[in-house]
């Protein structure tokens, strides 16, 4: 299984899968608790990975949500993301896929200019969050926004799809920050 | 450091001053002052620490007489003395004044003249005329290129804390002139941008600025020193400049500015003018809220007048400037400000003016653009520094942050207007923000942001708003339409106030 695709395995009862890819281990562990802490109707499973493919030889429930998330800190990371990108199916970017860019805050220790992540996400048209996963209270907010999502993706809300909500966020070219 | 303490031990160095070449003598081994700090008491400490820090400025205003193998040791050890008391307490006016004329007479090398430069930290202010005597160093061709350059950036960095801005506008010419120095201009651009006013403005001068552009293409600092010089004399600059464009300068290049904001709170501590202004003010406030000292925001104080408290007499060009104007010290009530509205004297640090609400009349009715300026200029300087999540594990930061917002927003309201730099500052934050932190003072940011078309706002304002709108809880979801529906009434405002505008500005024409 090199490639992964949304709909190749059928859904189990009341559960959403997130898959988080990142370097960054100790990152994504923090969010996958803060993900775990937060009360939610269906049955939520947490996947954490370092790139993808994944191994084959496990057995997982489907994949409603992948997040990649980007260290702006350190250049590999962003290569790592963009490596894994290549191992996930076109349907997923309907709406299934979500960067999760931290460390924007920092200017002077970003390694990774701001507007390479921007055109990254725009290219996959998936959409792209700023958090910084190092402070707690960020954390939390956003592990909820990222729950939120994940409803949605994995069809839990009634009356809104993936493919809709990614329509709401998506927005057409935007201007970079140097032309303010 | 209290305000007080360092004011008794000002006192103190002044007195043990006379006897300074003495104490040179006797203690030709200072550093055991330094070995032997352990035991002694704080006090003690303290003192050795003055001596030796006051020898140590001795040393520099002399300049090199050691012979050549023991120089380098001793020099490096008054540079640390003066490095740490720098940093710790920064330095006193006549002080700094001492160190500038040693790092810019070019006595010492280069290394020693970027490390003094670098420890210039004020402790209060900076005193106009060190920065005359500085510049006028310029001219005797001794300083290399980078000590200018680095002085130049200093003199942006502190420009808020220096005294008397009226002898620093005086060298207005000499500065412009230096724009044709290529490693300068940027920095002197900057510069003549917090230091132009109306009166600065000549056609002259426009057109060497034109020349300049045209030489060196569309440079960002050239564009911020134009967009200055049209917003005073639109008739003589016909270039088209970016409207949109409204940060110029990149705030990361200051090196002092974790020092600044020591000094910043070091200045909070309370000092009898600011109490007593702060009650006059507060009696005009109709609403008669606790005032809590804010240590962002600096209290208002003028130029002059501790100059002329502190000395009885006045030398000429002081008597010459001196055009009857009026420090805001004496300022205590609506009626004084009636009186006095033509020659009220701005604060040296223009943030003051968002907490006393006389200070606000005075904007509102005086539409001076050098006024409003310098406080974007401020304001979007403030609100980079201080914004929390660009500052991680400074957490403890966000009630100050959140204090600075409100009395901005209080001001906003006070005006009935949005100010530039919250919309800069909100369009370059609003994708970093989490929806939580600080929400109902962005959300009331939001509803001041200037009236504007809808597809030059989108881009900026509303698609992270929505990102922000769909994945967040219903909560967030109402005050963020209570807070657009809000931003509409504004605009409804504006505009209705612009139709009856319209026909006055339009009949002198």
């Amino acid at each position: 299984m090199s490639v992964l695709r949304p709909l190749d395995k059928l859904p189990k009862l009341n559960t959403a899968t997130i898959l988080l890819v990142s370097t960054e281990d100790a990152l994504l562990q923090q969010l996958a608790d803060s993900m775990l802490r937060e009360d939610c109707a269906s049955q939520l499973n947490v996947h954490l990975a370092k790139s993808l493919p994944l191994p084959s030889n496990v057995t997982r429930p489907r994949i409603d949500l992948i997040v990649f998330v980007v260290n702006l800190h350190s250049k590999y990371s962003l290569q790592n993301v963009e490596e894994s990108l290549r191992h996930v199916d076109a349907s997923f970017f309907l709406g299934k896929v979500c960067f999760l860019a931290t460390g924007a805050g920092q200017e002077s220790r970003c390694s990774i200019h701001h507007n390479t992540v921007v055109t990254l996400a725009h290219t996959y048209r998936s959409p792209l969050l700023f958090c910084d996963l190092k402070m707690e209270d960020f954390r939390v907010t956003m592990a909820q926004r990222l729950v939120r999502m994940l409803q949605i993706c994995a069809g839990h809300t009634p009356g809104i799809s993936a493919l809709s909500l990614l329509s709401l966020l998506q927005s057409p070219e935007s201007p970079s920050l140097e032309d303010l | 450091m209290s305000a007080r303490k360092r004011v008794n031990s000002q006192a103190q160095r002044r007195t043990s001053r006379g006897s300074l070449s003495d104490q040179i003598k006797e203690k030709p081994s200072y550093s055991e002052s330094f070995l032997k700090r352990g035991q002694n008491s704080p006090e003690e400490d303290y003192e050795h620490a003055e001596d030796t820090f006051q020898i140590a400025l001795r040393y520099f205003e002399k300049g090199p007489i050691q012979t050549l193998q023991s120089k380098g040791k001793i020099m490096e050890k008054h540079l640390k003395t003066v490095e740490i008391v720098a940093w710790k307490n920064g330095l006193a006016p006549e002080e700094i004044d001492i160190l500038l004329n040693v790092a810019l007479s070019g006595k010492f090398g280069n290394a020693i003249n970027t490390r003094i430069l670098k420890s210039l930290i004020p402790a209060t202010l900076i005193s106009g005329d060190s920065v005359v005597k500085a510049v006028s160093w310029f001219c005797v061709g001794k300083c290399s290129g980078s000590t200018k350059v680095l002085f130049v950036r200093w003199l942006v960095a502190m420009f808020d804390f220096i005294n008397e801005k009226d002898k620093v506008n005086s060298l207005y010419g000499f500065f412009f002139a230096s724009l044709q120095d290529d490693v300068l201009c940027p920095y002197i651009c900057h510069l003549l941008y917090l230091l132009t006013k109306k009166e600065n403005v000549k056609p002259f001068r426009v057109r060497k600025l034109l020349d300049l552009q045209a030489k060196m293409g569309m440079q960002c600092h050239l564009q911020a020193l134009l967009s200055l010089y049209k917003f005073f004399v639109p008739t003589l600059i016909s270039v088209s400049l970016p409207v949109r464009k409204k940060i110029y300068f990149k705030s990361s290049e200051n090196l002092w500015r974790t020092a600044l904001i020591a000094v910043r709170q070091r200045n909070m501590g309370p000092s009898p003018i600011s109490l007593k202004l702060m009650l006059g003010s507060a009696k005009v406030r109709p609403v008669k809220r606790k005032w809590t000292s804010n240590s962002i925001i600096p209290v208002p104080n003028s130029s002059s007048y501790g100059r002329e408290y502190g000395k009885k007499q006045m030398s000429l060009s002081d008597c010459l400037s001196n055009n009857g104007s009026f420090p805001l010290e004496q300022l205590h009530s609506f009626h004084q400000l009636l009186e006095n509205i033509h020659c009220l004297e701005l604060p040296c640090q223009m943030g003051s003016v968002l907490n006393s609400s006389l200070l606000l009349h005075y904007i509102n009715c005086v539409r001076d653009e050098s006024v409003l300026l310098r406080l974007y200029h401020w304001l979007s300087q403030t609100l980079q520094e201080e914004c929390i999540w660009y500052k991680v594990n400074n957490y403890e930061y966000g009630k100050e942050f959140t204090n600075l917002l409100d009395s901005i927003i209080r001001a906003q309201c006070f005006l009935q207007e949005g100010f530039y730099s919250c919309e800069a500052f909100l369009y370059k934050s609003l994708p970093l923000w989490d929806g939580l932190c600080c929400r109902s003072q962005f959300l009331q940011l939001v509803s001041w942001i200037p009236f504007s078309n809808f597809s030059e706002l989108k881009p900026l304002l509303f698609d992270h708003l929505a990102h922000l709108f769909f994945t967040s809880t219903i909560f967030f979801k109402c005050s963020l339409l209570q807070s657009l529906k809000e931003l509409l009434q504004n605009w409804l405002l504006w505009l209705s106030m612009d139709i009856h505008m319209k026909p006055v500005l339009k009949s002198p024409l």
